[in-house]
């Protein structure tokens, strides 16, 4: 009797004895595509309906009058080009403040992360409205007779509030947003951290006549590279989309113009959404190649590891 | 003038002290290994010179010149880890090469400088592989390859087979020592294996708590151990405490026995010591149940020592078997056979242990030395040593 179980086609040589491949293959892999298409089409649904409803104008389906008008409207360039800069800006300051400052905790204060994490968690408790009116207390001089903010600052803010108009700059905003991007960008970086034995790369490279800083450039940074990159991405999208703050700073910026638009002309606002999407989702793939480790693909073999080769 | 000098350093980790006024002196060219369990301090000595520590007084004199408080990046050492410590991010040679960049040298002449320090480890053809691409032992000939390439006047390795499997161990520790003598290096090495130590080093410091307890060649730290600790970490070793009866004459008695040991007159009558007798210096004689009793003291005493017990285990070491045998004065003898001599022992045959005047050691032992003892060799790695033996033997006397 012909077994139900024979395989039918098999080459010569060919291996049978892997029954959990041959059940990743046949009956593993249906499951995992339909919940990833489920998964996909609960994330597209509402962005194709936003898209349809955003080309739905006067004229029916497919008019583009209002995709035209979102082009030709210079406030649009106007606060996204803002949005941008905040967003780049903001960017480049927590990298540069952040990226330092966990290798050096993590070189020689390990005893301090803990309050560091603290730290990072606390805007998380303070919503944006508290922090952008502490903000602007602070820096429009009104609270700079302070002597506890005096002291607290080692005498900075009042420095800072009398000698530059800091309430017109876009620093003071950049200043909020970073303390806004700190929990996601400083997770990122000390993860990236975690994962590679800073001290001891640390140690080589002073052995080999390496200081701080070029440490930090060419050994810990291209090996958290994508920690990095996240921290990024995430301060970026964080600022793109980051609204309370704008408001309170009178910042005109992307946020507030979709906002102001859709209480105008919810087709324009619509498809404001969908391209402010595509603007994240090409940032998103543009950072991928480069979170890509290049260490030929694979991960580093750990002290302990032995292959059996030996030495060759 | 020595070529690395360590004067009186000392450090301490919170309440921990890891190294206690310690003075060293390493000459140029020269193989030092730093032997110890772990937490004695060896690689924070180690860790001092290379610049990571800083001490908390002392001094470190380097070819003449003070660099006590010189960054790690500006003293002339080269550092292998037992970690490995590699760039990820960087293929075999561009690792090499790293120190080589920093020091702005020519491409070509770096890209040279690479292919011959690979293929000195033997990784010319590994070049361009990653360090994940690479087995535990070519990475670890990648670090030494890198460690040379910057020309340290000291090389420091910190146990850097410990990671490794025992044939390559034994293969890379070879490498290491046939390099250091090519090119002349000085090469301070710390190890916890004692047989690592003693098949490669020139001078050996053997270390317990922070402090130097024995510095020598490895044959006199073997042979002529100076302290407890060093006759019980280094090697395997039969103690037995006793007591001197005629010093002069040699003559110290062990529980009912009387043992015949080198004249000892720096010491005196009814001085306690430790007699320390190596394995491999005691023979056994199969005895036939009715000669136990029969065996002729008065004859062969006046030569060798001889005390007959039972075989109580029997291990197989390979080119030798090593016996644990119960002495009938209830003293545990560790004894060590070619395996030719071996073949017709087994456990619970009765025995005749013998050695030379010669094989004994003398070392004195107070009250404090023996609680030492008991403490430290309950740590100590003997290599080679099977369980029940490292356990302390002066309690069975």
């Amino acid at each position: 009797m012909r077994s139900l179980f024979r395989p039918r086609h098999r080459k010569p040589g060919q291996d049978v004895g892997q029954p959990s491949q041959h059940l990743a293959n046949e009956g593993g892999l249906l499951p995992a595509r339909l919940a990833l298409a489920l998964a996909l089409l609960y994330l597209l649904i509402p962005l194709a309906a936003t898209l349809v409803f955003g080309l739905s104008g006067s004229h029916g389906w497919g008019d583009l009058s209002s995709l035209g008008a979102v082009f030709g409207d210079p406030d649009f360039w106007q606060t996204l080009l803002t949005s941008l800069g905040l967003a780049a800006g903001t960017t480049v300051l927590v990298i540069l403040l952040l990226t330092p400052t966990v290798y050096q905790v993590h070189l020689r204060l390990p005893q301090v992360q803990p309050l560091l994490e603290a730290l990072a968690l606390l805007p998380f408790a303070v919503p944006p409205i508290v922090l952008g009116t502490g903000l602007l207390q602070e820096y429009n001089g009104a609270a700079t007779n302070s002597p506890l903010v005096d002291l607290l600052s080692l005498g900075l803010v009042p420095l800072l509030s009398n000698v530059f108009p800091l309430l017109d700059l876009p620093l003071l905003l950049i200043c909020a947003y970073v303390i806004v991007a700190l929990p996601f960008a400083y997770r990122a970086i000390d993860n990236s951290l975690r994962a590679v034995d800073v001290r001891v790369l640390t140690e080589a490279a002073a052995s080999l006549g390496a200081g701080w800083w070029r440490t930090l450039l060419l050994v810990i940074l291209p090996n958290i590279w994508p920690g990095i990159l996240t921290a990024a991405l995430l301060t970026f999208s964080t600022v793109m989309g980051e609204l309370t703050l704008a408001s309170l700073f009178n910042t005109y910026t992307f946020p507030i113009y979709l906002n102001m638009t859709g209480q105008n002309d919810p087709h324009r606002a619509a498809l404001l959404a969908v391209l402010s999407f595509l603007l994240t989702l090409l940032c998103v793939l543009g950072m991928v190649p480069a979170t890509r480790p290049r260490t030929g693909g694979g991960r580093a073999a750990l002290p302990g590891q032995i292959e059996g080769a030996g030495p060759r | 003038m020595a070529f690395l000098e360590l004067q009186e350093l000392s450090k301490s980790f919170g309440r921990t002290r890891a190294v206690e006024r310690l003075s060293l002196e390493v000459e140029q060219g020269e193989f030092l290994t730093l032997l110890g369990p772990s937490g004695c301090g060896k690689t924070t000595i180690l860790r001092l010179v290379a610049g990571f520590e800083q001490a908390d007084a002392g001094r470190i004199l380097l070819d003449g010149e003070e660099i006590t408080t010189r960054p790690a990046n500006r003293r002339p050492m080269g550092m292998v880890f037992q970690s490995y410590a590699l760039f990820p991010h960087m293929t075999a040679e561009q690792n090499v090469a790293f120190g080589l960049r920093l020091r702005r040298l020519s491409p070509t002449l770096i890209h040279r400088r690479c292919e011959e320090l690979l293929a000195l480890v033997g990784l010319a053809d590994r070049a361009h592989n990653y360090p994940h691409q690479l087995s535990g032992g070519q990475q670890q000939r990648v670090a030494l390859a890198r460690a040379l390439a910057v020309e340290p006047k000291v090389l420091l390795l910190d146990e850097p087979l410990s990671a490794l499997d025992a044939a390559v161990r034994v293969t890379l520790r070879e490498e290491i020592r046939r390099i250091q003598q090519q090119l002349g290096m000085t090469v301070i090495y710390v190890t916890h294996d004692q047989e690592e130590a003693l098949a490669i080093s020139d001078r050996i410091a053997v270390m317990a708590r922070g402090r130097l307890e024995q510095l020598g060649a490895p044959e006199e730290i073997y042979r002529r151990p100076r302290t407890v600790f060093v006759a019980g970490f280094v090697g395997a070793s039969t103690r037995l405490p006793a007591r001197l009866e005629r010093a002069a004459d040699g003559h110290c008695r062990l529980g009912e026995i009387l043992l015949r040991v080198p004249p000892q007159p720096e010491l005196s009558d009814g001085a306690a010591v430790l007699l320390v007798v190596r394995p491999e210096l005691v023979t056994l004689q199969q005895l036939e149940e009715a000669d136990g009793v029969a065996v002729d003291r008065s004859q062969s005493q006046e030569q060798e020592n001889l005390l007959t017990g039972i075989v109580e285990l029997r291990t197989f070491l390979g080119a030798v078997t090593r016996f644990r045998v119960r002495a009938d004065g209830g003293q545990l003898f560790t004894v060590d056979l070619p395996g030719l001599q071996a073949r017709t022992l087994v456990p619970g045959q009765r025995v005749l242990l013998a050695f030379p005047p010669e094989a004994c050691l003398v070392l004195p032992y107070g009250e404090s030395e023996a609680e030492a003892a008991a403490g430290r060799s309950g740590r100590a790695a003997v290599v080679g040593q099977v369980s029940p033996e490292r356990e302390p033997q002066p309690e069975h006397a």
